[in-house]
């Protein structure tokens, strides 16, 4: 027999191990990394991969680990995928991004927003807004060519770099976009509608979607979007939601892919 | 008003790692979501109207950024769900399994039956912490009960 006050028995058992504090809570804020989308996560896999087959990077052995300083972007962050073989089951991969000591690509000055990339500084406060975007391309001396992006405001400017092989193929990106996390979901029931044509009907009722508002009057409506397996847990999140238009917009020039779904929502 | 971030951390801790326990499903999620959570109402100017409130809003912080947290790829596994409820002390084992059912159960079921059973809102108060609808509520709180019927073969009671 269930009740209320077993359940509560249960949960009182439960306790947490850490001790926050003033201090504590300053320490964390100061140690938290303010804007990591989930792009760079996925694309940190992908890109991985690239160099792992790559004779464009060379890798140090030391003992029976393979470490190579895959990339260090412009902005001071950089990239290291270290390869374990210690096991003889299985090979682990590594993948460590470290931008703490990242600079940005643009700079604020007097209200002015400037491009700022090794010796240029150049005014774009006209060119930018929530809606458009500076645009700046370089091939690097591996040929991989580099699309830098700097959008938004000069109270809430952003940034995002893409790479793209010699080939001409997207294979990761960087950024440091502002995305304000928002307390106000709304729950909508939808029903997800793939790109597929028979349409079986597999996804009805595994997905719904949370609208939120950004704070934004920017005519963007935001989502996330969450799938369920048949089990009834998170099987992915697809969310197309918290970017800036200007990022959009930029994203879909470049052929970037977004993953967006068409909905069809039912009240 | 305003409360200090001490107080309200000495008063909702416990409530906050219990929440984002039941939904991430490990103690070390659950204390990053609880220190998160503080660290936001410390960082912010938000006004409230009263201490009720202070809480509601803790609350959906813990809860919405332990859902960020359960899709992240970052997610931690330190642990077992079963290790940890191993370690726990309680009165009746059976405590146990049906702490491990309920933390089997989809997550949206999960916070309405926490939200209710633990934490003691009604259904319109979970409404409003979750900005759904009362019938949603209803729902889940039935689909949850039914499910943990089912899996633990046990009814759950009304007090």
């Amino acid at each position: 027999m269930i009740n209320q006050e077993r359940y509560k028995n249960i949960f009182d058992s439960i306790d947490s191990s850490s001790e926050i504090t003033l201090d504590s809570l300053n320490k964390r804020n100061h140690e938290l990394k303010k804007k990591r989308l989930r792009n760079s996560l996925y694309s940190l896999a992908a890109f991985a991969t690239l160099f792992l087959g790559s004779n464009a990077v060379s890798y140090a052995k030391t003992g029976e680990f393979w470490v190579a300083s895959a990339f260090n972007f412009k902005t001071g962050s950089g990239m290291e995928v270290t390869i374990d073989n210690t096991s003889p089951d299985e090979t682990k991969t590594t993948i460590n991004y470290d931008d703490a000591n990242a600079k940005d690509y643009y700079s604020v000055e007097d209200g002015r927003l400037y491009f700022v990339f090794n010796d240029i500084k150049q005014d774009i406060t006209d060119e930018c807004s929530e809606d458009d975007y500076f645009k700046y391309e370089y091939t690097d001396e591996d040929s991989y060519r580099h699309v830098i992006i700097v959008g938004g405001t000069v109270d809430n400017p952003g940034w995002a770099e893409y790479i793209f092989d010699k080939d001409g193929n997207y294979i990761f990106n960087n950024m440091n976009v502002k995305c304000d996390n928002n307390e106000d979901y709304e729950e909508i029931s939808a029903t997800y509608i793939t790109d597929d044509s028979d349409n079986s009907g597999n996804y009805e009722e595994d997905f719904y979607v949370e609208e939120y508002s950004d704070g934004v009057d920017d005519g963007i409506t935001n989502y996330d979007v969450y799938e369920y397996n048949e089990d009834g847990d998170i099987n992915e999140i697809i969310s197309m939601s918290g970017e800036p238009k200007w990022l959009i917009d930029a994203e879909y020039s470049l052929g970037i892919p977004t993953g967006i779904p068409e909905l069809d929502f039912e009240e | 008003m305003r409360e200090p971030v001490e107080n309200l951390i000495k008063q909702y801790q416990k409530h906050l790692f219990a929440t984002a326990f039941s939904i991430c499903g490990n103690a070390s999620d659950a204390d990053d979501v609880v220190q998160d959570t503080f660290l936001k109402y410390h960082l912010s100017k938000k006004e409230f109207s009263s201490p009720e409130h202070i809480k509601a809003w803790l609350l959906r912080v813990a809860i919405n950024k332990s859902k960020d947290i359960n899709r992240s790829f970052w997610k931690q596994k330190s642990s077992s769900i079963e290790d940890y409820i191993e370690t726990l002390t309680v009165s009746d084992e059976d405590d146990k399994s049906l702490l491990s059912e309920v933390l089997k159960l989809p997550y949206k079921y999960r916070i309405v039956i926490h939200l209710y059973y633990y934490e003691e809102y009604s259904v319109s108060e979970i409404a409003g912490i979750l900005k759904i609808t009362e019938s949603n509520v209803k729902v889940r709180l039935s689909r949850g009960r039914s499910l943990l019927k089912e899996n633990i073969q046990e009814e759950w009671v009304y007090d």
